[in-house]
């Protein structure tokens, strides 16, 4: 456990303890909601009142579809997806973010505008380029289609830059005194000290690609290709969301996601910071 | 070969792959709409001719789009500012002494990772004006129950808090990473030199997460600016095209007019905007922390 | 078994990474509405493929909104679709960007045998014909009509349903109470047409190629429901939102005595409420009875790479038998004659209820798509102005002619 870096002595704890229940409570809400809509009937959905907890709980809902779409195939699409961007993003922002955050090179100003520019068109807009060069390229359908699109971000190495910068120099200069490579410096001392970075960024990202919608929308186009999120809408009427189905989606989509940030919990916590400076 | 040239050419080299990627897939796409914004007819579909700057002149025009904007930019604003002083609050609670932090940490970061379309459902059910919860309880308190999101007047604003709610998590978790990221060492000298607890945080945590609240403020207000599902999930953009936020008008011109033209010049309106804003974010909360 | 299925996922997935799905069989793509996937259709594509051997029929489902992002990139991508489902005014505007193909020649061979067009409703001909050509196929045709609560209209006096403005305005105030409003209104863009209509206006001239929604007709049409909606408190103001669900799930709960809706209610009315006691009723009349239409066409984009096989499966999809099986078990009006007068769909109040509406309901859409006018930002000043009166409760005097005003800016563009 590192030392505490906050203290609360200045603040009460009956007032921590007041804003904290907000949060959690305005935070938990979602969660039972979809759990409730996820056992409801279709009576329930239709039937115009309040269902807060339905009266008969349906849970043939998280058997439902499994029987009418492949859904064993979209959740495979889906981890494949988010799994293959989040890996390529491990690899490529926090070099790139060093890169940006500790190397002077004469462009490094500039590229890293044009770095922050990327985030500033919305993604829509690239949509139907972006759909002809896929297509051009084959791979309408394909995992390297969905992914690639996507291999890195502004946002991660923007992140990565920022957790970066507060490092000390002194370490990276005099490494570089001893003559040691960039790449070695930044694998020897900079990656051990990025792990709540890293952990962030994994999370982000994951969760992120995962519920993402417009993409695999276009850029699928037979049914097995689909993730999650495009399969939901196949239990869709014309003028109606299927909630109580959509709401088992979400619980699909949730525990990943849940169980990815249990499981990057400790990177927050057990950073061994700075052990080399002593 | 000098030092400095051979660090300038490792630089390159470890961008390569990023120049490549972000040429291929951002540099082109984005060339190809600017070409299109220049041309009226159905630009990348099908007959389009050249038209100059007429998409841009129309920009001066629409009034539709200027609505959009001065709603965009109350949102965007409203909603960052917000989020970020809530998430520092809870990250400096959460970073303390406190029972069950971990699962605390985990809950608040709920409204994230559950699907926004679920989230939005729920906010509509809730702020449903006849059976919704939130007018029930005005009721039950002997209060008037309100239209939320059927008030032109105060759409937005509703808007606002849900999206406050769905990031306040995520705001948190990065100002939780950046404060585990500060050196203890800093702590226990300050302590030794005789600062007070209340002072740690003013003095050490808030400069230290300087360039994390500048990524915070870049990255948030530039998501918000370009806020799309909020008001396509809950209230179309109405009533009265209160909530209609610029990256809606822009889609509706793009998808639903097959307008790319036009919307390209749009979007580069908006481009310049961000652009702004972004460095005047630069100017205010860039601190050069390097040699701290 | 479930491992069998996992192994079949893996390979299927292994496959997909190197590019090579299945090529053995020619694949006829089909988009379709995710809500109209009824068994069915699917029963005809099934024997579709068992005639036609070596055919697969791939059969994409989406929702509407999806469907329209999806098929942008797709034209532009120069790879559609063989065949192409749409909610309405898509036809008109995808032919007059040429991007689907005149169905002449598969009319004059095959028109006869399958009865079009003398078959069909002469609106839903007309709504797909374009410059004296057929581009696309009416598969469904729906109208919205006046739905009513049986037991609250006659708690409240009144044993039948209204049939002029007046007696509507009044069984709407007669039947609010607490909790209950006389009329739930549709905050989508089209449902305040059937008031323009029945009261003489319009908000698109096809003469004079303009928008004329500032007339006075159509101001006292809107000023009616903001008049009901704030004057007389007999209606809400609609719950915003892009969804339809808010005035069904109120006429659903007994909450709402009337509502304006079409054929696709009725499975969620009575499986929401069972027990709920409700008739569809003609639509009122003002200066005319009226309402809007709506409904599905087939089309076939014109880069389609099996144009052949999609007229095909048009054909079986919009056979008569075929109506009317989808019909008793979906609840879904259609576009043929020979469908209306079939004696089992007389014999179904709901749905003849649904089929009456049809002769004078009138699309939204329909005459400004066949100009090539249409835009979601005319669209969206208008509603813009609508919504004001029914919201915040502006007078449509002082807003309609001046966003009138805009809109026609916005045509010349």
């Amino acid at each position: 456990m590192s030392t505490q870096k906050t203290d609360h002595n200045f603040l009460s704890r009956a007032m921590i303890f007041t804003i904290l229940s907000v949060f959690v409570l305005a935070a938990v809400l979602p969660f039972l909601y979809m759990l409730s809509l996820s056992l409801q009937g279709d009576a329930d959905l239709f039937s115009g009142k309040v269902v807060i907890i339905p009266e008969t709980l349906h849970f043939e809902n998280y058997l439902t579809i499994w029987e009418k779409a492949p859904f064993a195939r979209f959740i495979l699409n889906s981890f494949i997806i988010a799994g293959g961007i989040t890996i390529l993003h491990v690899i490529f922002d926090p070099i790139i973010g060093y890169v940006f955050a500790k190397m002077d090179f004469p462009g490094n100003k500039i590229m890293f505008a044009a770095l922050l520019a990327t985030l500033m068109i919305p993604f829509f807009i690239r949509l139907v380029p972006l759909y002809v060069l896929t297509a051009k390229m084959g791979w309408l359908d394909t995992y390297q289609g969905l992914i690639m699109p996507f291999a890195m971000s502004g946002f991660g190495i923007f992140l990565m830059r920022q957790f970066i910068m507060p490092i000390p120099d002194d370490l990276i200069d005099a490494a570089r005194i001893d003559g040691a490579s960039e790449l070695r410096i930044f694998i020897d001392i900079i990656l051990p000290q990025l792990r709540p970075a890293l952990a962030t960024l994994v999370l982000l990202t994951f969760v992120f690609q995962f519920n993402e919608f417009l993409w695999p929308l276009v850029a699928v186009s037979s049914e097995t290709m689909r993730p999650i999120t495009t399969g939901l809408t196949l239990f869709n009427q014309e003028f109606f969301t299927q909630w109580n189905l959509t709401a088992v989606g979400g619980m699909l989509l949730f525990l990943p996601c849940l169980i990815l940030f249990v499981a990057m919990q400790r990177y927050f916590v057990s950073s061994v910071m700075m052990s080399g400076m002593k | 070969m000098t030092y400095r040239t051979r660090r300038t050419l490792t630089a390159y080299a470890l961008l390569a792959p990023a120049i490549l990627y972000f040429s291929v897939y951002f540099a082109g796409p984005i060339l190809i709409e600017f070409w299109a914004s220049l041309r009226s007819g159905q630009p990348m579909i099908g007959q389009s001719e050249f038209a100059g700057l007429d998409n841009y002149a129309e920009i001066l025009r629409d009034r539709l789009a200027h609505k959009s904007m001065v709603a965009t930019l109350v949102y965007a604003i409203g909603s960052t500012v917000i989020t970020l002083v809530f998430a520092l609050g809870l990250s400096a609670i959460l970073s303390g002494p406190v029972r069950a932090k971990n699962t605390i940490r985990a809950i608040i970061f709920f409204p994230y990772i559950v699907s926004f379309v679920i989230g939005a459902l729920m906010w509509k059910s809730i702020l449903d004006p006849y059976s919704g919860l939130l007018n029930s309880g005005l009721l039950y308190l002997g209060l008037e129950p309100q239209n939320w999101l059927a008030d032109p007047s105060r759409a937005l604003y509703v808007l606002i808090g849900v999206s406050v709610w769905k990031d306040v998590g995520y705001a948190t978790l990065i100002y939780i990473a950046a404060i585990q990221g500060i050196p203890d060492q800093l702590y226990d000298a300050a302590r030794i030199d005789g600062a007070k607890p209340r002072h740690l945080f003013r003095d050490i945590t808030l400069p230290l997460l300087m360039p994390t609240t500048l990524f915070l403020a870049v990255v948030v207000m530039i998501a918000h600016l370009q806020e799309i599902s909020l008001p396509y999930l809950m209230t179309g953009g109405g009533p009265a095209n209160s909530t209609r936020l610029y990256s809606l008008h822009v889609y509706e011109t793009a998808f639903k007019d097959f307008d790319l033209g036009y919307a390209s010049a749009l979007s580069f309106a908006m481009f310049v905007m961000i652009l702004l804003i972004t460095w005047i974010q630069f100017k205010l909360l860039h601190r050069d922390i390097r040699h701290t | 078994m479930l491992r069998k299925n996992l192994k079949v996922t893996l390979l299927a997935a292994t496959a997909a990474v190197f590019g090579m799905n299945s090529a053995s069989a020619e694949t006829l793509r089909v988009y379709f509405n995710a809500g109209h996937a009824y068994e069915t259709y699917l029963e005809v594509i099934e024997q579709f493929e068992a005639d036609n051997p070596g055919w697969d029929v791939a059969f994409e489902k989406f929702q509407w909104p999806d469907m329209r992002t999806k098929i942008v990139a797709d034209f532009a991508a120069s790879n559609p679709p063989d065949l192409l489902a749409e909610p309405g005014g898509w036809v008109p505007e995808f032919a007059q960007k040429s991007l689907i193909m005149p169905l002449t020649k598969y009319i004059d061979a095959d028109g006869k045998d399958m009865g079009f067009p003398s078959d069909w409703q002469d609106g839903s001909v007309t709504r797909n014909t374009i410059n004296g050509e057929v581009y696309g196929v009416q598969i469904h045709q729906t109208c919205a009509t006046l739905v009513y609560n049986k037991d609250l209209l006659s708690e409240a006096g009144y044993d039948a349903p209204p049939t002029t403005w007046e007696e509507f305005r009044d069984v709407a105030k007669k039947t609010s109470k607490p909790g209950v409003f006389g009329f739930a209104p549709n905050p989508s863009f089209g449902y305040i047409f059937p008031f323009i209509y029945q009261n003489g206006g319009d908000w698109y001239d096809a003469e004079t190629k303009q928008m004329t929604f500032g007339s006075p007709e159509t101001q006292e049409a809107v000023q009616f429901l903001g008049d009901m909606i704030h004057k007389d408190k007999s209606a809400p103001p609609p719950v915003a939102g892009s969804d339809y669900e808010g005035p069904q799930r109120l006429f659903t709960a007994g909450r709402a005595a009337m509502i304006i809706t079409g054929p696709w209610d009725v499975n969620a009315i009575r499986t929401g409420n069972p027990d709920l006691n409700w008739g569809v009723a003609p639509s009122i009349t003002g200066e005319k009875q009226a309402t809007i239409a709506g409904g599905v066409s087939l089309m076939i984009p014109k880069d389609a790479k099996h144009p052949d096989m999609a007229w095909e499966l048009i054909k079986r999809l919009t056979a008569v038998d075929v109506e009317v099986a989808s019909a008793l078990q979906y609840g879904m009006t259609m576009p043929r004659k020979s469908w209306l007068a079939n004696p089992q769909i007389g014999a179904d109040p709901i749905l003849s209820g649904f089929g009456e509406c049809l002769a004078y309901a009138k699309g939204v859409n329909d005459e400004i798509s066949h100009a090539g006018l249409y835009s979601s930002a005319v669209e969206e000043t208008f509603k813009g102005a609508i919504d004001e009166v029914l919201y915040s409760g502006a007078s449509a005097a002082d807003l309609l002619p001046d966003a009138e005003k805009e809109a026609n800016r916005l045509l010349t563009r």
